[in-house]
């Protein structure tokens, strides 16, 4: 039995390989992203190191960091806040047990498996003045077919962002609608019978329920949307001007166009450490939540949520 | 599988059949995770897999996507033919890759034999700054380069005292080739492929009229702005000012220009101009060149800015259905005539960890030799030589032909964006000039933003 | 594999059931109509641009700009072969493909071993306090944005010669698609019943026996869904590759495709032609695969 128990506790050495991959792609990266962010660095010669000069240079007069961070975060809300309304809509639908809910669930997924080099292309076709998708139906109705969405530097974040809704709404909608059938039929049946109304008992029932999946997905989405670059690059290639141009795109930009990776790391670095801010913060609203949840309803079960914290757990 | 599972769990196996089965399965799990190993492995390799086999040599020669690549094709055929045992492998880049990513590339372990770069992209500046690049003077002396590209050209290339590239084109900026059908039924005549600016506007308002846009320019391009405002700015600044912005960012140099001047303002106001007249197609600063150019082809736009090798792609694979002729972008100051602007910006570079450093020498010879540049004719586009025989340079059709002899006759200039050094060339310029027309940026603002980094150029 | 479900995550066995709710019996009002009108829209909406890029595929320049919806204009069949071998002088789109096959294989392979070993490792070992700590590992390292990573990535695959290789992007994107795996395989595991696993030691079946033999086949479901997510991730990803896969007949479809816009086709209809090639091996895989993704997602999945 105590070789079984030493056994078992060996076992743990299956981890390893995994770890040492995430040591060597993810943990020295990150170390090293920092250390360049402090130094000067062409790409070709020796990295020198110049202290905090980077920094400053980003987020000193001529430097356009906040301006790229306030940009990024803009889009990262509108197309988060978008998934989530959508996605939720669409999986309390499909929960609700519409006719055709599988045909359905199947269909709003599409847009999720379609490369994303691919919905940019076809989008931004479909956004070009004259000869666009967008513009031939505003025709189709008296309302112009001039209209240079991706061309408008005030348009253009939007647009974008309506592409990343169109993408990633089917992701929230699958996570949702897990969370949503987690919630016992019983309990939606005494409510009916208490005579609330199908809104009511979305409003007070489902969504406390899932609100931490829902905070959940929200996080996620914000990690993506901060990994947005082939969308944007697919699309307008941080343009017009610089008006979709987010942190990812700038990094890249500042990296491999101008071959200045110092400054890249230090803006990549700020970038990091403003996700790994928000990841605590919204965590810790995950932890509460679900136990407030739990509390309140008096109807969690472990596996109603569990699955979607699993993303989450353990983010401190 | 599951009823052997079942039988396992159940636990009637005799203990034998039991052991021999689970080493058995162990083995073949084993067995499983190698094949896996070796076969990522094999992938893995498969990606970097050697160039040369038996006694043939792959040479991998980097190059643009687009006419460039259709050339470099007919020039490879060429050198194949009498080098039998070498074999020319293409690596086209799109533009934006062969500027600075293409650094990274040619310093890394694994670089092209030959590899490509453009002046104007800083690449050239970048490399050699770093101490990247096999000299090349040797085939300069052999084949006479410099007295074949001229002393600009050569002056350009040479760093301290020695060479680093061998050029492959010549290119000549920035033409707005015009739709005939379109400007005779729009009413708009042209002499000498002339237009003053109130000329233009005039052309561009009866083109609309007749269901035309205007100018077609790729505003997303990274080149493409920066040639216009470089053609306005010829005509916008007297000769002497405009060859005192090549030069004044040398401390050395007195500097008698500056951005915030009338000259580099007002070019900048013409191209805002350009942009509230609605001169461009719509949609320009979200469209690329190629997008543009399509747009061109399909007979919606009356006019598209190129260069000497748009017409090989007109021509070539986007088989326009109309007569197209050229003029260039309006002149600013009557009193001046604007000329084309030259650049020798592509070149070919021998990276230092190049594999088979002999062969690509003894190829970028054949580029630099009458042979080569007789191909790259064939091919489409204008050679380098500015002395091969008229009979050589039969392949180059019509218009770019008309080009050729107006720049015989009127003379070119230089291309200030290319000629510059990148921190406030092409690289600097053309994301301004797309802040500029987009409403983020204001015209001072953009002339002071170029005067403060010449001031930081010339304090070195 | 009902025998699979039933051992795997309830919640994710929830999504696929179709369950009765009480609404559905009830007299439908006006609202109801109307909200199954915008369910309809947002349907046609997500259905259509994918339908329109495969419409858009075999129409020329002419008919691609005057009818975009794609539904009217003669057919050119001739597009396809034309984005099969590439615009004059580009990349025949074969390389594209085939680069994608290779790294989309090199990612799942190492993402599912790596991945599996792990989360079995995690859920049976019992060296204490190690299962949360490692959990927590690969929760961090799901946070960090690609941005942070790139440039370091970048050095690592150069210092390796292993540049324009799309199996190596493979192996990366496998070891990044890793944490997901762990975490979506960990809730499987977990859920697995300890009987079976006693029994099969009982059985002389050693610890890995029981996962090579008990828990890898049992799974299939979850172990399913995390192939077909990691397929999709790196079928659409460009953000490494367009940075470690610069030469032309090194890069992979979702790299190659942004820069089709800078290629010189004959006509649009050519770069539809192109999208339809990149789309439909995907699609095909989900259609076939689509209740996997479902229940792999319900049991927590996220890809970068």
């Amino acid at each position: 039995m105590l070789r079984t128990h030493l056994r078992r506790r060996l076992l743990v050495i299956g981890a390893l390989p995994a770890v040492a991959g995430i040591a060597l792609l993810v943990a020295y990266p990150v170390v090293r992203t920092v250390y360049l962010s402090l130094t000067s660095w062409d790409g070709a010669s020796a990295p020198k190191f110049i202290g905090t000069t980077n920094f400053r240079d980003i987020t000193g007069q001529g430097g356009d960091l906040w301006a790229t961070v306030l940009r990024t975060i803009r889009f990262s809300l509108v197309a988060t806040i978008g998934v989530m309304v959508i996605g939720t809509l669409l999986a309390a639908a499909l929960s609700a047990g519409i006719p055709g809910a599988r045909f359905f669930r199947v269909v709003w997924f599409l847009p999720m498996v379609v490369p994303v080099s691919v919905s940019g292309v076809y989008w931004v076709n479909a956004f070009q003045p004259t000869t666009g998708l967008s513009n031939y139906l505003l025709g189709k109705v008296g309302l112009g077919t001039t209209h240079a969405w991706l061309a408008d530097p005030h348009a253009a974040l939007y647009v974008t962002s309506f592409v990343w809704v169109w993408i990633s709404t089917g992701f929230a909608m699958i996570i949702m609608l897990g969370a949503m059938n987690g919630v016992p039929v019983e309990i939606y049946e005494a409510a009916e019978m208490d005579g609330c109304s199908v809104l009511r008992r979305f409003f007070s029932i489902t969504l406390p329920v899932v609100r931490p999946t829902l905070a959940t997905v929200a996080l996620l989405e914000i990690i993506f949307t901060f990994n947005g670059f082939t969308l944007i690059w697919a699309m307008t290639q941080g343009g017009p001007g610089t008006s979709t141009q987010i942190l990812p795109v700038e990094v890249y930009r500042q990296a491999f166009i101008n071959g200045n990776y110092g400054a890249a790391s230090a803006q990549a670095v700020v970038g990091g450490v403003l996700l790994l801010l928000v990841s605590v913060v919204m965590t810790r609203f995950i932890r509460s939540s679900s136990g407030s949840g739990r509390a309140r309803a008096g109807l969690f079960r472990r596996r109603a949520n569990r699955s979607a914290l699993a993303a989450g757990q353990g983010i401190t | 599988m599951t009823s052997e599972s079942d039988c396992a769990v159940s636990g009637t196996a005799p203990a034998t059949r039991t052991h021999s089965w689970r080493r058995r399965i162990v083995r073949r799990g084993l067995a499983a995770t190698a094949v896996g190993l070796v076969l990522a492995s094999v992938l893995a390799a498969c990606g970097t897999k050697s160039s040369s086999s038996g006694g043939t040599v792959t040479l991998h020669v980097q190059t643009l996507t687009g006419p460039q690549a259709q050339d470099m094709q007919v020039m490879a055929q060429a050198y194949e033919a009498s080098h039998p045992n070498v074999k020319i492998q293409i690596d086209a880049l799109a533009d934006v890759a062969s500027k600075m990513p293409n650094v990274a590339v040619l310093n890394g372990s694994n670089p092209p034999d030959v590899g490509f770069v453009q002046y104007d992209g800083g690449a050239y500046a970048a490399e050699l700054a770093n101490n990247k690049l096999t000299p090349l003077t040797d085939i300069w002396q052999s084949n006479n380069l410099a007295k074949h590209y001229g002393p600009s050209v050569t002056k350009q290339y040479t760093v301290n005292g020695s060479q680093y590239a061998v050029l492959w084109d010549t290119v000549y900026i920035a033409p707005m080739y015009y739709n005939v059908d379109a400007f005779a039924k729009a009413g708009i005549t042209v002499t000498n492929h002339r237009i003053t600016l109130p000329q233009f506007y005039d052309a561009v308002s009866k083109l609309k009229a007749n269901g035309y846009q205007g100018l077609g320019v790729g505003g997303n391009t990274s080149y493409h702005l920066g040639h216009l405002v470089d053609m306005l700015l010829q005509t916008a600044a007297t000769p002497a000012q405009y060859d005192s912005l090549l030069t004044n960012w040398q401390g050395s140099v007195p500097a008698t220009v500056k951005y915030t001047d009338p000259a580099f303002v007002n070019t900048l106001q013409t191209l805002k101009d350009f942009q509230s007249n609605g001169v461009f197609q719509s949609g320009m600063l979200s469209q690329d060149y190629t997008q543009a150019e399509a747009l061109f082809a399909a007979g919606k736009l009356g006019m598209f800015m190129g260069g000497t090798w748009t017409p090989s792609e007109l021509n070539g694979s986007l088989k326009v259905p109309f007569k197209y002729d050229y003029i260039l972008p309006p002149t600013l100051n009557p009193a001046q005539t604007t000329k084309f602007e030259g650049v020798a910006t592509d070149a070919f570079v021998l990276p230092l960890k190049s594999k088979h450093p002999t062969q690509a020498k003894d190829f970028l010879k054949f580029v630099g030799s009458a042979q080569g540049q007789t191909a790259v004719a064939k091919g489409g586009l204008l050679p380098i030589f500015a002395d091969l025989p008229a009979s050589d340079l039969t392949t180059i059709g019509p218009v770019v032909s008309s080009i050729l002899q107006d720049v015989k006759t009127n003379g070119s200039a230089g291309l200030w964006d290319s000629l510059v050094p990148n921190t406030i060339g092409q690289p600097f310029g053309v994301p301004k000039y797309q802040a500029l027309l987009s409403g983020q940026s204001s015209v001072q603002q953009v002339a002071s933003e170029f005067q403060t980094e010449l001031d930081k150029l010339r304090a070195g | 594999m009902s025998a699979t479900l039933s051992t795997a995550e309830p919640a994710a066995a929830a999504v696929m059931a179709t369950k009765t709710r009480p609404s559905r019996n009830h007299r439908r009002s006006v609202w109801w109509w109307l909200g199954f009108l915008l369910l309809v829209v947002w349907t046609i909406g997500t259905i259509f641009p994918v339908l329109s890029i495969f419409l858009l595929s075999v129409r020329g320049t002419q008919d691609v700009y005057n009818h975009p919806l794609g539904f009217s204009g003669a057919l050119q069949w001739g597009n396809y072969s034309e984005a099969w071998n590439g615009a004059p002088g580009g990349t025949a789109f074969y390389h594209y493909l085939i680069n994608s096959v290779v790294s989309v294989v090199a990612a799942m392979l190492i993402a599912i071993v790596l991945g599996t070993v792990t989360s079995y490792a995690l859920v049976r070992n019992t060296s204490p306090g190690k299962t949360p700590l490692l959990l927590r590992v690969f929760v961090i390292a799901l946070v960090f944005p690609l941005v942070v990573l790139v440039i370091p990535i970048f050095g690592l695959l150069d210092q390796a010669a292993l540049l324009n290789s799309p199996a190596a992007i493979g192996v990366v994107y496998g070891v990044l698609a890793c944490p997901t795996v762990v975490l979506i395989t960990y809730s499987a595991f977990l859920e697995f019943p300890e009987e079976l696993i006693d029994a099969g030691n009982l059985d002389g079946l050693s610890e890995w026996g029981v996962f090579l033999r008990l828990v890898l086949p049992l799974n299939r479901g979850p172990i399913a869904a995390c192939l077909v997510l990691t397929m999709i991730f790196v079928w659409g990803e460009a953000q490494l590759g367009i940075i470690a896969l610069q030469q032309a007949q090194s890069k992979t479809l979702a790299v190659g495709l942004l820069g089709l816009q800078g290629q010189y086709f004959t006509n649009q209809g050519v770069l539809f032609s192109g999208l339809a090639l990149a789309t439909l091996p995907i699609l095909v895989v989900y259609l076939i695969m689509q209740k996997f993704i479902v229940r792999g997602l319900a049991l927590g999945g996220a890809l970068r």
